[in-house]
């Protein structure tokens, strides 16, 4: 028995409505049924995406032309921000560090973890796995809105009087508790809603699929989406509460003036302070770290499962080594844990706990590399289908391959000796995330978009947004790697004018290990790459919101014929999800069964031949 | 459709949904505090000899502390088993026993902050300390004016690395000092030393979960009850689990007690 | 629900008692242990510690029934002490390899 025919959207709500009657504010605001808590983590985590990306092009604008009022926005900063942060509509030096800083929080807590956990997780676990909803409803909606209220405390910080955090999304004390203003303290605050949010959601995500497996559905018929859920929130689970003791520490440190963090004879301005001293700075790293760390898979695990749905629907083949893609994301998530201080070789650690963490880092690229070969081999053989989605997921797994081997050298502590703190680590955390994550969540909406609205988003202008998308991520980043391997620091508000050979020559004297005319023009164009692919979301903004209305109706409530269960609901799903009872019979990817007169068989029907 | 396993087990992993959810915040948690133990211990291994403090915490209160939550542990079980076995007075003796228990614990670890926040390091001027409680402050003391007096009830000692080891009672005696000896004075608060500090953040985010505790059992005890009437096996559910928290609560003293009063 | 049975509980007064007096036995003799002052400063924290597990062990066994219930908490319970003690003592031991000659 097919698919079947999708039942119109308007008449979805009459049921809804007759059977609730729950009126505006408890069906989308106050809603705890995991799809309407999975659009809002979407559209709050689109925004905050855009409003990172705004920031890091004023910041790119800083770098290629240092002091210069920013064109459009320059005098609506400086009446926000300020006259000594944004005087004349230029960027100031303290400015660039709060957009640094923020750009980077921004980007980590509030756009890309939401989007990929918050919002695909939520919405797409308990429909792949046969349930009605999340285990913990309420508990759902609660860490939605803990991560709101932690978004708007983040984004208030930007108005307080001088301004928001400035000492990187790193917050290294002693550094982030000497400047007097309370930008930092709010980015405490702002941190502990969000990570109490993620706290929240990951046990939910866990229980949920623990315990709500639909009959028949084993550890091993799982799509692989559900199982790099499963790892991440694991990861998210574990791994938080450090930074959240972290947090704390500084927030004490912050509010009665204690040394948990600040060392005895600190120097502050050319005094001493006025600190009882004995704290750690180190602490703070080993701390942070630890979170950070599985942080970063926490990022690219959904991304990998989404890549991987995507490729099997297209590919109209079954994905080539489900076991080691499995056991790849368990050993992933394990081995974060143990590789943190190879963000800190420079903090002069002895050589044999560098050559530990040394050890594990190159250990961990090792499941990495597994799973991106199986995602490889899957296309093999395949009848390959370049929808739109498809387009993302191919380009992601080159894109994660250069971020990934880029990683390489960082993670071997003699040559990163040369590579901390350049725009070399840049390039690679950007590779992965940048067209490696985000370009995994590009597939995600376009592939999702269908089974949410009951419309197609525009095919012609998603090539668009993906062509546009892919030559301008590799402008903009690609040209990092040689800056940094030139010894450009990170986090320069001159863009490295100070160390250059243009400005040396003015002033008289020239030094070894200078940046040449070439490496600062590479700013340029950098910027001009950054602008391109700013411009390159317009399609993608106008697609997603005139298809909500105008887009090609599905056909069917499975229009890309896949064979998971989120495909065998209403379109799009109603309260429960399921409007009979679910049996799984089979694995994920049953495609091209010899025989079988369609290509593909949904899992909660029978294999030919099956009792 | 309901959602399954909200009461009854599942078999493959023998529990109901709320009791895995409760273990997996309690691994969170235990990550939590794990975070601050390391805390502690990074601290203290790294502070210079001479600068940390050993006996500034009343061991009898925390001797009583450890009995009171202790105690408080077995009344929630009890509570619980009072659910099982259908008695709903016994469950509301057990409950409400749990909650006065905990209440005192807290007005106890109240006490024990206001001494700390009563008792001062004063540097004098001719370079001596004084160190205790204070006992009396006169309405104009300003050291800044240098008017006024203050009483110490305590010890004087030549330098501040005395006062890592505690005063045995017999050294204790009154102090009078004009406000015109005193070059500065600091009480005991987060501020003053990271013993201090780290001991004010473990226990303040202990008495916060605790708080936290008594809300919820509160609840259960006071208006959450009606379910037991409505949904008697998941209101029970609801008492094993908000249990499980509490005896969390109740381990984690069992280690902060000893780790920073007794080590 | 459990699979408990309402006669399983007629024990469970008793049981509670004996764990509580335990217990308090533990935690006394923690205290006798401060009070005692032994010279052997690492011998006195070790003991200490010692004691402070086994009275977890007794709260986490008989009173969050660890020792009656199944996989699921055994497994979760299992992992995050691997992870606890692994940050433990990986932080310690970074924090005590110094590079010879310098200071942290």
């Amino acid at each position: 028995m097919q698919a079947t025919h999708a039942i119109p959207h308007e008449d979805i709500h009459a049921h809804e409505a007759h059977h609730h009657d729950a009126g505006f504010w408890r069906t989308y605001i106050f809603s705890t049924d995991h799809k309407v808590v999975g659009i809002q983590y979407g559209i709050t985590a689109l925004i905050f995406l855009m409003f990172g990306f705004g920031l890091m092009l004023m910041m790119r604008w800083q770098i290629a032309h240092p002091g210069v009022t920013v064109p459009l926005v320059g005098p609506l900063l400086e009446k926000i921000m300020g006259t000594s942060l944004a005087g004349n509509g230029a960027i100031s030096a303290e400015l660039y560090n709060c957009f640094g800083a923020m750009h980077g929080t921004i980007m980590v807590f509030l756009a890309i973890v939401p989007l990929a956990v918050g919002a695909f997780g939520n919405y797409v676990v308990p429909l792949q796995i046969g349930a009605p909803d999340m285990a913990f409803p309420r508990l759902n909606m609660a860490s939605y809105q803990f991560y709101f209220v932690g978004g708007v405390v983040m984004f208030a910080s930007f108005f307080i009087p001088g301004g928001p955090a400035q000492s990187g999304w790193t917050s290294y004390p002693p550094l982030s508790e000497v400047v007097v203003t309370n930008g930092q303290t709010f980015w405490l605050l702002g941190m502990v809603f969000l990570i109490t949010s993620s706290l929240l959601g990951s046990v939910n995500i866990i229980a949920t699929i623990v315990q709500l497996r639909a009959p028949g559905m084993t550890w091993m018929r799982l799509p692989f989406f559900v199982w790099a859920q499963l790892v991440t929130s694991f990861l998210l689970l574990l791994a938080f509460p450090p930074l959240e003791t972290a947090g704390i520490m500084q927030l004490v440190d912050k509010l009665t003036g204690s040394s948990l963090f600040m060392p005895t004879g600190l120097a502050v301005g050319g005094k001493l302070a006025n600190i009882a001293g004995g704290g750690s700075p180190l602490l703070w790293q080993h701390l942070f770290w630890f979170l950070a760390h599985p942080e970063v898979y926490v990022l690219i695990l959904p991304a990998m499962g989404i890549v991987a749905e995507v490729i099997a629907n297209n590919t109209r083949k079954p994905l080539w080594g489900y076991k080691s893609l499995v056991y790849g994301a368990m050993s992933l998530g394990f081995l974060s844990f143990v590789v943190w201080a190879h963000h800190m070789y420079l903090t002069g650690m002895g050589t044999k706990i560098a050559t530990f963490f040394q050890t594990t880092t190159m250990l961990i690229s090792i499941p990495s590399v597994i799973i991106l070969t199986c995602l490889l081999i899957s296309l093999w053989g395949g009848s390959i289908r370049f929808t739109t989605p498809m387009l993302f997921a191919t380009a992601f797994l080159p894109m994660f391959g250069i971020g990934g081997l880029t990683g390489l050298p960082l993670g071997f502590s003699a040559s990163d000796l040369h590579l901390h703190d350049t725009y070399y680590v840049i390039a690679h955390f950007h590779y992965v995330v940048a067209p490696g994550t985000i370009f995994a969540l590009f597939a995600g909406i376009y592939y999702w978009y269908p089974k949410a609205t009951g419309r197609m988003m525009n095919e012609f202008w998603g090539r668009v947004h993906f062509t546009c998308s892919f030559i301008c991520m590799n402008v903009v980043f690609m040209p990092m790697f040689a800056q940094g391997i030139a010894g450009m620091l990170r986090r320069m508000s001159d863009g490295g004018a100070n160390y250059s050979a243009a400005v040396h020559a003015t002033n008289g004297f020239s030094a070894t290990g200078e940046l040449s005319n070439t490496i600062i023009h590479l700013n340029t164009v950098i910027l001009w790459g950054a602008v391109g692919l700013g411009i390159s979301q317009i399609p993608f903004i106008i697609n997603f919101f005139y298809s909500i209305k105008n887009g090609q109706r599905v056909k069917s409530d499975n229009p890309w014929d896949s064979t998971t269960l989120e495909w065998q609901t209403p379109t799009p799903p109603g309260h429960g999800n399921f409007t009979k009872e679910v049996v799984v019979y089979h694995g994920p990817y049953e495609y091209s069964v010899p025989g079988h007169p369609t290509d593909f068989i949904p899992q909660n029907e029978k294999l030919p031949g099956q009792h | 459709m309901e959602i399954p396993y909200t009461i009854e087990n599942r078999p493959d992993t023998g529990v109901y949904n709320a009791k895995l959810g409760m273990w997996l915040f309690l691994a969170s948690e235990v990550m939590l505090f794990g975070g601050l133990f390391s805390s502690y211990i990074l601290l203290r291994v790294g502070a210079p000899p001479g600068t940390w403090p050993h006996g500034w915490l009343s061991v009898p209160l925390g001797t009583i502390n450890t009995g009171l939550l202790s105690l408080s542990a077995i009344t929630t079980l009890m509570a619980w088993v009072a659910c099982k076995t259908n008695n709903y007075s016994k469950f509301k003796l057990f409950h409400g026993l749990t909650i006065l228990l905990a209440v005192t614990f807290l007005c106890i670890k109240s006490y024990e902050y206001n001494d700390k926040f009563h008792h001062y390091e004063v540097w004098l001027n001719n370079g001596k300390i004084v160190d205790g409680h204070l006992v009396e402050r006169s309405k104009d003391f300003s050291i800044a004016n240098k008017t006024g007096e203050i009483e110490i009830h305590g010890r004087q000692v030549d330098a501040h690395a005395e006062l890592m080891e505690p005063a045995k009672d017999s050294d204790l005696t009154p102090i009078k000092l004009e406000a015109g000896e005193i070059k500065r004075m600091e009480n005991y608060g987060p501020w003053h030393n990271n013993f201090l500090a780290i001991y004010f953040v473990l226990t303040g985010l202990h008495a916060l979960h605790i708080i936290g505790g008594i809300l919820i059992i509160s609840f259960f005890w006071g208006p959450g009850s009606k379910m037991w009437f409505t949904n008697h096996a998941h209101f029970t559910n609801r008492i094993e689990v908000s249990g499980l928290f509490w005896h969390f609560v109740d381990l984690v003293w069992i280690f902060l007690f000893p780790v920073l009063y007794l080590i | 629900m459990s699979e408990h049975k309402p006669e399983e509980f007629a024990g469970y007064g008793k049981m509670c008692l004996t764990v509580f007096g335990v217990v308090m036995c533990v935690t006394l003799m923690m205290v006798g242990l401060f009070y005692a002052h032994l010279p052997n400063h690492a011998l006195s924290i070790a003991l200490t510690l010692l004691a402070a597990v086994v009275n977890a062990a007794l709260v986490a066994c008989y009173l969050m029934h660890v020792l009656t219930e199944k996989k699921m908490t055994y497994i979760t319970f299992a992992f995050t002490a691997i992870f606890f003690i692994g940050l433990m003592a990986l932080s310690l031991s970074a924090r005590l390899s110094v590079p010879h000659g310098t200071i942290h």
